[in-house]
């Protein structure tokens, strides 16, 4: 029997991205976790979610990890972290598709005793992808009619427990959501230790510096003609220098209680000697660039990102990301 | 000696001070103390009046992984309401810090605020995220091989979904009634608390409740919040144990009945 794959994350995990920049664009190319679990042959679970959090990241792991009963069928766990500032939250009184569809709903209760049951039919019915119009992310293997009907099932699921966030949480300041993070990050790994869980974690895109910098409008925003680059940032209001050497104390402060081994990029910010991972398996806008706005933009229209205008992954971007991931799964578990 | 390590709201607050009576001395012990003098224990308490549980569990977290392991004698939960909300803001408030401490580099404990409803979200998940804490914590300690106890020190949710009452400086200072004045619950209170019950009940087989005092923590499934369960459900009425009808907080005696339960509860164990 297949072991699982879990992976959480914000956009640039997320199976069903859409480019806000590109509405047309064609973006169903496999995404890292979808590549990561073929290799490894693991089904997937991919819980990524644009917009998403570090809240969401975490809770979306943690409610799969307890659903499976018997935690020897988890293959591994993947957590690609997000901007520390998002703000999640979720509404679970739900009305309409979501109180169907939801953990809390009669249907994925009584479906569901324990989700162990999904996973024990890897060998039945099988159904040829292009039979099914469902191509899971153009996966070479055709999937079978119940892998189908259970993976969109869970992930419905994992999708209609009604989470919301905002981009800057309302409350708190940028040293408060980084000590946040950095002890969700440690929820992360604890959960999985404890449990005896194969695991990895990344700072999937940086944590903090875009808030420092100033934010930039979203790619939605920019389409809605707000602007684009270095004269429509959203201000930082405090001392940036000051702030920054307050994070990376903080972040020093977890230096020894983070399992490096498993934390790709520890400690996160490159002037600590880490790096978030689209840096480092894309090659992105690192800190010292950042007044080089010509030469970034240079970077990001590399083949590894959608465009100019969308920062994300582009299929090649996504492979890469896999690759690295596999790299590193191999460094460590092999 | 070994450290005791105790975070939960007011009823945990070495420094309750009572909104109601704003002059009144409230210095009497707190259980933590008086526990940790029963058990021999130095204790280390990071109660603050008005927390949620996302304090409580990041203040606990924050304690136990900067503390050697062999240090720590038992790590104790006093859960909160599930509708609060917990944030933090860089290093502190320092007048509130040194207004206690004088002039203190270590002000953490000031840089968290609440609001005593969360903003975002509904009560359902609220309840969702508190039992994640909970699970959290059972399992930084059992990592670590840390004895450990958790409970809910005051109601989960159930001041919320029958109408959350006013404060009581609200009820002292502002002319408020505790029932006339109460709020409206912003949902079906039936369908809701259904769901919670569920919530709860599909939980139940991932806590170690052996280590959970009043697990189910809600009364309609046969758990109880430490202050009803210890100190009685008819505290109104009696009032031996708490500072008056208008303050439910707990005065010198039932601080003590709080310690003297726990300890009963850790020995018996």
């Amino acid at each position: 029997m297949k072991k699982i794959l879990i992976a959480s994350g914000c956009s640039y995990t997320d199976n069903q991205f859409r480019s806000a920049s590109h509405p047309e664009m064609d973006t169903s190319w496999p995404k890292w976790p979808e590549i990561v679990a073929k290799e490894l042959d693991m089904k997937c679970i991919n819980l990524g979610r644009s917009g998403s959090g570090n809240e969401y990241i975490y809770s979306s792991i943690h409610d799969i990890i307890l659903r499976v009963k018997d935690k020897s069928q988890i293959g591994l766990v993947i957590a690609g972290w997000s901007q520390c500032f998002r703000h999640d939250f979720q509404i679970g009184r739900m009305s309409g598709v979501n109180e169907k569809m939801g953990f809390e709903s009669d249907k994925f209760r009584k479906a569901t005793p324990d989700i162990d049951r999904l996973f024990e039919f890897a060998t039945e019915q099988k159904l040829a992808a292009s039979q099914t119009g469902y191509n899971n992310g153009d996966m070479e293997k055709p999937m079978t009619i119940h892998d189908r009907a259970d993976e969109t099932f869970i992930k419905k699921a994992a999708g209609a427990t009604g989470w919301s966030n905002d981009r800057v949480n309302p409350q708190g300041d940028v040293l408060g959501w980084v000590r946040k993070s950095l002890r969700t990050y440690m929820d992360f790994q604890t959960l999985c230790e404890y449990h005896n869980i194969p695991y990895m974690q990344t700072q999937m895109i940086p944590m903090y510096i875009d808030f420092l910098r100033g934010l930039m409008p979203t790619e939605q925003e920019v389409e809605m003609g707000i602007g684009y680059g270095q004269n429509s940032h959203y201000l930082y209001d405090g001392d940036l220098d000051e702030d920054e050497q307050h994070i990376l104390k903080i972040i020093l402060e977890y230096d020894g209680l983070i399992n490096h081994d498993k934390f790709i990029g520890w400690p996160i910010s490159r002037k600590l000697g880490g790096s978030p991972m689209n840096f480092k398996a894309l090659g992105g806008m690192f800190e010292e660039d950042f007044q080089q706005a010509a030469e970034s933009d240079s970077r990001r229209n590399s083949p590894n990102y959608i465009s100019v205008e969308d920062g994300h992954p582009s299929k090649a971007g996504q492979e890469e990301l896999a690759k690295s991931f596999l790299e590193h799964y191999e460094k460590t578990y092999s | 000696m070994k450290k005791l390590i105790v975070s939960g709201d007011s009823f945990t607050d070495p420094r309750f001070r009572s909104t109601a009576y704003p002059d009144m001395d409230t210095s009497w012990p707190k259980w933590p103390e008086l526990l940790g003098k029963k058990l021999n224990m130095r204790v280390i308490n990071l109660g603050r009046g008005g927390a949620g549980n996302e304090y409580i569990h990041s203040t606990l977290q924050d304690a136990v992984m900067n503390t050697p392991k062999d240090e720590i004698g038992m790590v104790i939960a006093g859960w909160s309401q599930a509708q609060r909300r917990d944030y933090q803001i860089s290093v502190g408030h320092n007048i509130e810090a040194e207004q206690w401490h004088g002039k203190s580099e270590n002000n953490d404990r000031y840089s968290w605020n609440e609001h005593r409803v969360n903003p975002d979200g509904d009560l359902v998940s609220w309840v969702r995220k508190s039992l994640r804490h909970y699970y959290g914590l059972q399992v930084l300690c059992e990592r670590y091989d840390i004895p450990y106890l958790q409970f809910q020190m005051i109601d989960l949710y159930k001041d919320y979904i029958d109408g959350i009452m006013p404060t009581e400086h609200e009820i002292m200072f502002e002319g408020k009634d505790t029932y006339a004045d109460r709020s409206t619950y912003p949902g079906d209170k039936k369908a809701d608390e259904d769901k919670i019950m569920q919530m709860i009940i599909d939980h139940q087989r991932h806590f170690d409740t052996s280590k959970f005092i009043g697990w189910p923590v809600t009364r309609t499934l046969g758990g109880w919040p430490i202050n009803r369960g210890v100190m009685g459900w008819n505290v109104i009425e009696e009032e031996p144990y708490v500072i008056d009808e208008i303050d439910n907080h707990p005065n010198a005696a039932g601080q003590e009945l709080i310690a003297k339960y726990i300890y009963e509860y850790i020995q018996e164990k």
